[in-house]
């Protein structure tokens, strides 16, 4: 007989550290409950985030990435957001392709003051990803 | 009793390939040429774009690869609903003869020519003991072929695998110095050439002189005007005895060719699907066969000396060889044509925004091997959903076969079963067809449904009944 | 006194152009090539195969079972073991097919009620795969086919005894095209299909064109016939970092208040990207069908 236990999904987030990561912040201040499946890493911008960060990611056991950024328009780097919300377009069809679901990879925008914004988005990408189950790539190389 | 012989590998073909002999009581029942690559090119076409095919499928083979850029550039014409200008056609052809002149100066010179020279030498030293012997030669071939190496790279950027040409368009214009470069070259391999043929004229008329005659039918594509090569959609299918058995155009090939797969190679059977022996062959002996008129002076001359004098249609497969030399005479006095005239220089790179306009688009040209059909089906954005490809060699493995069977009977009435002399045979009448097995290697994308060749003891009946559906 | 050094060509599964390459670029009496033999070459000669050599080149990728003892056969054999082409040193373009499931490929021709093995034909694997995989490699010559002046490098370093090394610049290093400041893509491009500025930059005219992470030695040959790279000298780096490196660059480079970016035209990154080096991609693909 297989076990069946709950799917606790692994999600890895980048957030930005100028908007992302100051609204997780005040959502902890907030004392807003969020689901804790949520691994963070704080980045400089989300125009930081590499691609090759997001497939290490899924390829080491990820079932989900989350990236956070300032709204469009407000990124402390000018652009970054934008640069970012391409390469997610563009690795979301790679994913595809190698037979992830695209959907385990979201991008969205929260500004600093906004705890509640991201609390809700959190919530919402986990209930997908454990809608989706377990990532479909399995086993670690790289 | 029955006995298994393995020959393993064949040597100076291109590719990999073993013949199985299955001997009973000093008779040959079997016959098997087995090719043993596989590269699933069919398949690996699917989901990819259609602008892509064209840099893709000259992979298929390193020794005919402007045919293949060739086959599919047509087929993307049809796609695309496109009639190229006509010096978009000609600078189509002068890529595709010089891919002919390469490839066949390869086959002719450096696979075949040993089995004359060394005929007794064992084992046969090949083209290592032409470079020793025969250095000059060696040298006078290898000069011809850095000319049409030269074209091909002028033209397409690399010798193999060229990417020059694409839907309705020509890609890289020739420029005026280059033109007269070239001109002046083509002239002196034409000389060149016909002193190279002269030293082995002799040597040649030996060999026809043992020839064998083995009936079959031909298929090749047809003109009036020319000697079909790159132009002509109509494809005629002649008997052994040179009667016209049909003619079709190039989109309606399902309906007279047909493939099916065999369960000891991993390359595919076609079969005509009209007459009751299905086989076929392709490629110079058939182009000759139903053309019978070269158009070109020198190849006229030279045909003269050793064509015109047999009775039509040859049969022998020893004459591959002197209709590949007459086509690569032919081949240069078109080079040197379309050279000459500088009208190949008007020539305006012309971009357009291109929709697919068939679903279907079908390319045939006459490869140095052979017929070559590149079949593509593509959805409304243009990306593959389908392919079917028919490379000249799979077209002839199975009259290989066949004509295996015969020589080898020959070959054990006289000599007794003697491997030695049934290995010599056998490759060199393989030779003959210039086999190209990594073209032959490719996968169907949709299952033929067939009835497998039934197997009773040690017998396997060749090509029963068989439904095949497309 | 025979000093030559000899040389086996050994064939895996490959179209014949490498072996058409060296013939290419092979010239009869000449100090070059005069100092070396070919001992074995089942393209060229009947010869059996040596028990030692000093050169040996392997052309073709692996798709056999019986590839692997070869390889590992011709390894011992080989002083030295030259791969050349990219089939042998990346997979290929017949590494695309990894994508799919190899024994759907096979039902699909072969009836499940037959089987090769009566006829003794080799067994396929599973995965295309690059001899780098098995055997250790002393020289590697990538292109598809190898550029001719590659092949007479790989010529006077054997004689010299010198390791060659690849240049390390990438294709645009070469290009002779204009490259404009800014370096902003306005538009997605498919190529041949729509219409380009000539003489500009292939991928700031939005076709994209893998020149930027391809290893350089081919002289641009593609671009010069005005088509867009496919890297088939293989990569500055490792594989799949190149190619997210690639994908990475483009997205930054594309002017995000463009009304004309329609990526969805692109439906085949991987056939792009991996052309000639699925096989060699440490990525894990779900196979399809
Ligand atoms: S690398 Fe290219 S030229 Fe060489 S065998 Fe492979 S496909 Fe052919
Ligand atoms: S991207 Fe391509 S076209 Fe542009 S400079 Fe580089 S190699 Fe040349
Ligand atoms: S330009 Fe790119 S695809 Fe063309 S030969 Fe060079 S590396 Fe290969
Ligand atoms: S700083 Fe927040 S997205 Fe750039």
């Amino acid at each position: 007989m297989q076990k069946v236990g709950v799917f606790r999904p692994k999600i890895i987030g980048f957030l930005c550290n100028w908007c992302g990561y100051a609204a997780a912040d005040l959502a902890g201040n907030l004392r807003k409950t969020y689901s804790s499946n949520l691994r963070i890493v704080r980045v400089m911008c989300s125009g930081r985030v590499d691609p090759i960060h997001i497939l290490y990611a899924f390829q080491h056991g990820a079932d989900g990435v989350l990236i956070v950024g300032c709204h469009l328009g407000d990124c402390h780097y000018i652009n970054g957001n934008y640069k970012a919300k391409m390469k997610v377009n563009f690795l979301k069809k790679f994913l595809q392709e190698m037979g992830i679901n695209p959907d385990r990879l979201h991008i969205d925008w929260a500004s600093a003051g906004e705890g509640n914004r991201f609390a809700n988005i959190v919530d919402d990408f986990i209930y997908k990803v454990i809608k989706l189950g377990p990532c479909e790539i399995k086993y670690v190389r790289l | 009793m029955s006995k298994k012989l393995v020959f393993h590998p064949i040597t100076r073909i291109e590719g990999h390939a073993k013949v199985t002999l299955v001997l009973n009581d000093g008779n040959v029942e079997n016959a098997y040429f087995q090719v043993t690559e596989f590269r699933g090119f069919e398949r690996l076409l699917v989901n990819r774009p259609i602008e892509e095919a064209p840099l893709i499928v000259p992979r298929i083979c390193g020794l005919c690869s402007p045919s293949h850029h060739l086959a599919s550039v047509k087929a993307l014409d049809e796609i695309f609903g496109l009639t190229p200008q006509e010096n978009v056609i000609r600078l189509r052809e002068l890529l595709h003869y010089a891919g002919f002149l390469h490839s066949h100066l390869l086959h002719l010179f450096i696979l075949y020519l040993p089995d004359i020279l060394f005929s007794d030498i064992k084992p046969n030293p090949g083209f290592i003991g032409m470079i020793k012997s025969y250095p000059s030669l060696v040298k006078d071939v290898l000069e011809i072929r850095g000319f049409a190496q030269q074209i091909l790279e002028v033209l397409g950027g690399s010798s193999i695998h060229p990417s020059a040409t694409m839907a309705g368009l020509f890609l890289n214009p020739l420029k005026p110095s280059q033109r007269t470069e070239l001109r002046d070259k083509a002239s002196k391999s034409i000389k060149l050439f016909n002193t190279i043929v002269e030293t082995i004229k002799d040597k040649l008329s030996e060999v026809l002189e043992n020839s064998i005659s083995f009936p079959s039918n031909f298929v090749s594509l047809h003109s009036k005007s020319d000697y079909p090569l790159y132009h002509s959609d109509e494809i005629h299918v002649i008997s052994s005895k040179g009667e016209l058995l049909t003619y079709f155009q190039h989109n309606d090939y399902l309906e007279v060719i047909r493939e099916k797969t065999v369960s000891w190679s991993y390359a595919k059977a076609p079969y005509l699907k009209l007459t009751n022996d299905g086989y076929y062959r392709v490629g110079p002996l058939a182009r000759f066969n139903i053309n019978s008129k070269f158009h070109s002076e020198n190849s006229e001359d030279f045909a003269k000396q050793f064509l015109y004098n047999v009775p039509s249609p040859i049969c022998m497969s020893e004459y591959y060889n002197i209709v590949r030399i007459a086509e690569i005479k032919y081949v240069l006095d078109k080079i040197l044509e379309i050279l000459s005239s500088e009208r190949i220089l008007e020539y305006t790179y012309l971009q357009r925004d291109l929709k697919p306009m068939n679903s279907d688009g079908i390319g045939v040209i006459e490869a140095p091997r052979g017929l070559l059909i590149h079949h593509y089906r593509v959805d409304d954005y243009g990306y593959i959903k389908y392919a079917n490809l028919i490379v000249a060699t799979v077209q002839n493995t199975p009259i290989i076969e066949k004509e295996i069977i015969a020589r080898s009977q020959q070959v054990i009435s006289k000599y007794g079963v003697s491997e030695d002399k049934l290995y010599n045979t056998i490759s060199r009448m393989i030779r003959n067809y210039d086999p190209c097995l990594s073209c032959a290697t490719h996968t169907s994308n949709i299952p033929f449904t067939l009835e497998i060749h039934i197997k009773n003891e040690n017998k396997v009946l060749f090509y029963p009944t068989f439904s095949s559906t497309p | 006194m025979n000093t030559k050094l000899t040389l086996a060509i050994f064939p895996l599964i490959g179209c014949s152009g490498c072996e058409n390459a060296l013939l290419d670029a092979w010239r009869v009496n000449d100090d070059l090539f005069n100092n070396f033999e070919i001992i074995y070459s089942p393209l060229l000669a009947d010869f059996e195969e040596p028990d030692h050599v000093d050169v040996g080149i392997v052309t073709g990728n692996v798709r056999f079972h019986e590839d692997i003892n070869k390889l590992l056969r011709w390894h011992k054999k080989s002083k030295v073991l030259v791969a050349l082409g990219s089939c042998a040193c990346y997979g290929g373009i017949p590494g695309l097919l990894n994508l799919q499931n190899i024994q759907s490929v096979i039902n699909d021709i072969y009836s499940p009620k037959i089987s090769l093995d009566n006829y003794d034909m080799p067994k396929l694997i599973e995965n295309v795969k690059s001899i780098a995989e098995f055997v250790n490699i002393d020289i590697a010559i990538p292109g598809c086919p190898p550029p001719k002046n590659l092949i007479i490098k790989l010529f006077e370093h054997l004689l010299k005894g010198e390791p060659l090394i690849l240049p390390d610049k990438s294709v645009c290093n070469e290009c002779p095209l204009n490259t404009s400041e800014d370096k902003v893509i306005r538009n997605i491009k498919r190529f041949s299909l729509e219409p380009i500025t000539p003489n500009k930059c292939f991928l700031e005219e939005g076709v994209l064109c893998l020149g930027p992470i391809t290893r350089t030695g081919c002289d641009a040959r593609c671009i010069k016939v005005n088509t867009p790279c496919r890297g088939c000298m293989g990569y500055l780096y490792n594989i799949d970092e190149a190619v997210v490196k690639f994908l990475s660059s483009v997205s930054s480079m594309i002017d995000e208040k463009s009304r004309n970016i329609d990526i969805d035209k692109i439906k085949d990154l991987t056939g792009l990207l991996y052309r000639f080096t699925l096989a060699s991609s440490k990525l894990n693909f779900i196979k399809r069908g």
